[in-house]
C-alpha cells in the first residue's frame, strides 16, 4: 500500500482518534500530522510488514503522551466541546458533557487506555502492545481511570446522549 | 464489557463523531523525509561526540621517532590552558622540560605562586605540565633523566611532601606511567648517566640508587655549587667557590683539580667530556655580577688539572649560558640566555653564576669552532630555563608539534574526564526520559 493511499483510507479514522486524545481540532490536526511525518521515514519497512495501520496507531497514542509529557505544567489542553457546547437542557446530553470533561482531566496515559479499550475496542492485552505497557497496567489504569470519571461525574451508567 | 465500559464507549463514540477529518500538507511526504535525514544527521553527529574519546583513547597517539632521528622539537610554544598533566597523562618520556615563572599561563585559576608548573616535551611531541614546581628551574632543581623517561625534583614536587621525609627530599616522576616515587636522600643535584643513580644534597652529596632508595653519603659539602659527572659516572667535578674538586663517587675521596680566578667558571653538568677535559668559561669582563659577558670554553685536564686544549667555542653578549654536553661530531650543545634580570642582582638562593643568571631568555644552541651559536630549540615566553636530556644531545631538529597535532593531544590527555562527562550527560539525559516515561 502506498503511502498516499494510506492517508486517504484511514485520515477520518486517525483524526478520530487524535480527538479524542487531545479534545482539540487544532491539536488533533497536528497530532496526525506530526504522525504521518514520523510514520514517513519508515514506510516502506512498515508497509512491508503488512499492518501498517496497527504501527500507525501506535505511533499517535506514543506521539501523544510524549507532547504530555513535554507540555505538562506549561500548556493546558482546550475542551473543544466545553468551549463550544452549551449546556443542554436535557439530561442525557448534560452527562455526556460531563464525562468529556471529566476525561479531558484524565492523565493522557488514562485516557489512551480508555479510548483504546472503549473506542477501539481492543482487548487488554491488545493495549497493553499498543501503549508498551504490561496488561497490569492497563488493567489498573482503566480501573482508575473509569473510577476518577465516576469521582468527577457521579454514575456513569445514566443514559447518555448519542 | 461492563455498565461503565458501554456507557463510555457511546460517550467516545459521540465525542468521536465530532471530529474533523485533519487538513494536511501536500508535500506531507517530503516533509517526513526532510524530517528522517535531519534526525540521521543529529543522530550521526551525537554518536560521533560520544564515540570521539573512545577514538581518542584507542589513538596511538603522535609517534614517537625510533632511535637516532630527529625527536627534539625547534620549537617549544605555550602550552593550550589545562593541559594535561604528566601524571594523569604520562607523554611516555620527555626530550626537554622547561620552567618560567608563572607556569606559562596554565597555572589554574588563581594565577602563579605555588601552582607554577613546568612545560615537559614528549618525545612524541606531546606536552604535559609537571605541577607545583615553585621557584623550580629546569636543570637546576627539575631534572630530567639521560633517557627523557623520569624527572626529579624536590619533595614539593607534584604535591609530593610525605610525613617523616622532610624537606630535603628527592621526587621522581616516571615518565612513562606517571607514578611519583620519593626518597628521602636530599635534594637532587644531577643524574648519573646509566640513569639508575642520582647525586643529590643534603648538605653533604650523597648517591641515590632509585631501584632500591639506598644511599651513600660521599661526606663532601655542598652548597650551591657546580656540578659535572664524568661520562662514565665514577667521578664528578664540584666548583666551591673558586676550587675544582674532582670526587670518587664510590668511594668519596676527593681531590683538588685546579683553583679559578673570578674569570672562570665550570661551563655547567655537561663541563666532562669524554676525552678526559672539563670545560671552564672564560668570562669577559667577569663571571658574576656583569649584565653582559662574552664567554669562551677552556679546558682542564681531569686527571692532572692541567690546561688542556680543546676547540675554540664562544658566546658574544649574553648574559650567561650552561653546557649541556658534546654531539657526536664535537659540536657543544649549550643554553644561552639572553636576558640578565632587571638588576642583575641574585635573589635568595638563587646564584650570580653565568651558568644561572638571574634573568631568562634561554635558547638552546650548538657551538661550532667556526662560527657563531646556532639556535636548535627555541622556547616561549616567559621561559627562563630549559633542560635537555642528555641521551638526546644528538636527536634535534624534529618538527615542532602543529596546532592540529596539539589539539588532538590535549583532547587525548583530557580522555578520562571527556568519557566522564559523557558518560554523566549520557546519565542524566538517560534519567530525565525514563522519569519522562513513567509520569
Amino acid at each position: 500500500m502506498s503511502f498516499e493511499a494510506y492517508v486517504h483510507a484511514r485520515n477520518a479514522a486517525l483524526s478520530r482518534i487524535a480527538y479524542l486524545l487531545t479534545g482539540d481540532h487544532h491539536l488533533a490536526e497536528d497530532l496526525v500530522q506530526q504522525t504521518l511525518m514520523r510514520v514517513v521515514g519508515r514506510w516502506k519497512r512498515v508497509a512491508a510488514a503488512g499492518d501498517p495501520d496497527a504501527y500507525v496507531r501506535r505511533v499517535l497514542y506514543h506521539q501523544h503522551i510524549d507532547w504530555w509529557k513535554r507540555r505538562r505544567g506549561t500548556v493546558e489542553v482546550p475542551q473543544d466541546g466545553e468551549a463550544t457546547s452549551a449546556p443542554d437542557p436535557s439530561d442525557a446530553v448534560v452527562h455526556t458533557v460531563a464525562v468529556r470533561r471529566a476525561l479531558a482531566r484524565l492523565a493522557p496515559r488514562q485516557r489512551a487506555v480508555l479510548v483504546l479499550r472503549y473506542f477501539e475496542d481492543l482487548t487488554e492485552a491488545q493495549t497493553a502492545e499498543i501503549l508498551g505497557i504490561s496488561v497490569g497496567t492497563v488493567k489498573s489504569q482503566a480501573r482508575d481511570g473509569l473510577a476518577r470519571l465516576r469521582t468527577f461525574t457521579g454514575d456513569l451508567t445514566q443514559e447518555v446522549a448519542p | 464489557m461492563s455498565a461503565d465500559g458501554r456507557s463510555i464507549a457511546t460517550v467516545l463514540a459521540a465525542v468521536a463523531d465530532e471530529a474533523r477529518p485533519a487538513r494536511l500538507p501536500a508535500d506531507l511526504w517530503s516533509r517526513g523525509m526532510r524530517r528522517r535525514r535531519r534526525r540521521q544527521v543529529t543522530a550521526a553527529l551525537a554518536a560521533l561526540a560520544l564515540a570521539l574519546p573512545l577514538l581518542l583513547v584507542s589513538r596511538p597517539g603522535p609517534e614517537t621517532p625510533a632511535d637516532g632521528r630527529p625527536a627534539v622539537p625547534s620549537r617549544i610554544d605555550s602550552p593550550f590552558p589545562f593541559v594535561g598533566t604528566a601524571t594523569s597523562s604520562p607523554p611516555g618520556g620527555a626530550s626537554v622540560i622547561v620552567t618560567g615563572p608563572g607556569g606559562f599561563g596554565a597555572s589554574g585559576l588563581f594565577g602563579g605562586g605555588y601552582e607554577d608548573r613546568a612545560i615537559v616535551v614528549g618525545t612524541n611531541g606531546s606536552y604535559r605540565t609537571v605541577r607545583h614546581l615553585n621557584g623550580f628551574d629546569a636543570g637546576e632543581s627539575v631534572l630530567l633523566s639521560p633517557d627523557g623517561r623520569r624527572v626529579a625534583g624536590d619533595w614539593g614536587m607534584e604535591s609530593s611532601w610525605q610525613e617523616g621525609l622532610g624537606a630535603a627530599a628527592t621526587t621522581v616522576l616516571d615518565l612513562t606511567t606517571g607514578h611519583l616515587r620519593r626518597y628521602g636522600a636530599g635534594a637532587p643535584v644531577a643524574w648519573f648517566p646509566d640513569g639508575t643513580r642520582l647525586l643529590t644534597s643534603a648538605g653533604t652529596l650523597r648517591v641515590l640508587h632509585l631501584d632500591t632508595g639506598a644511599v651513600d653519603d660521599l661526606g663532601l659539602r655542598h652548597e650551591t655549587a657546580n656540578v659535572a659527572l664524568a661520562p662514565d659516572g665514577r667521578h664528578a667535578v664540584v666548583q666551591d667557590g673558586s676550587s675544582l674538586t674532582v670526587l670518587d663517587l664510590t668511594t668519596g675521596q676527593t681531590r683538588t683539580m685546579a683553583t679559578l680566578d673570578e674569570r672562570h667558571t665550570l661551563a655547567g653538568p655537561g663541563a666532562w667530556d669524554g676525552h678526559g677535559r672539563v670545560a671552564v668559561w672564560e668570562c669577559t669582563p667577569a663571571c658574576s655580577g656583569v649584565p653582559q659577558v662574552a664567554l669562551t670554553l677552556t679546558y682542564i685536564d681531569a686527571d692532572t688539572g692541567a690546561p688542556a686544549t680543546g676547540p675554540a667555542l664562544r658566546l658574544a653578549g649574553v648574559a650567561g649560558a650552561r653546557l649541556l654536553g658534546w654531539q657526536r661530531d664535537g659540536d657543544a650543545v649549550a643554553v644561552r640566555f639572553r636576558d640578565s634580570g632587571t638588576s642583575f642582582t641574585p635573589p635568595t638562593g638563587r646564584r650570580a653564576d653565568v651558568t644561572a643568571p638571574p634573568g631568562g631568555q634561554p635558547e638552546v644552541v650548538a657551538l661550532r669552532p667556526d662560527g657563531p651559536g646556532t639556535v636548535l630549540v627555541r622556547v616561549p615566553a616567559g621561559a627562563d630555563r630549559v633542560e635537555v636530556a642528555r641521551g638526546f644531545l644528538d636527536r634535534f631538529g624534529a618538527a615542532p608539534a602543529s596546532l592540529r597535532e596539539r589539539l588532538l593531544d590535549w583532547l587525548a590527555s583530557h580522555t578520562g574526564a571527556l568519557v566522564l562527562l559523557m558518560a554523566a550527560g549520557a546519565a542524566l539525559y538517560a534519567v530525565r526520559r525514563y522519569r519522562r516515561r513513567n509520569a
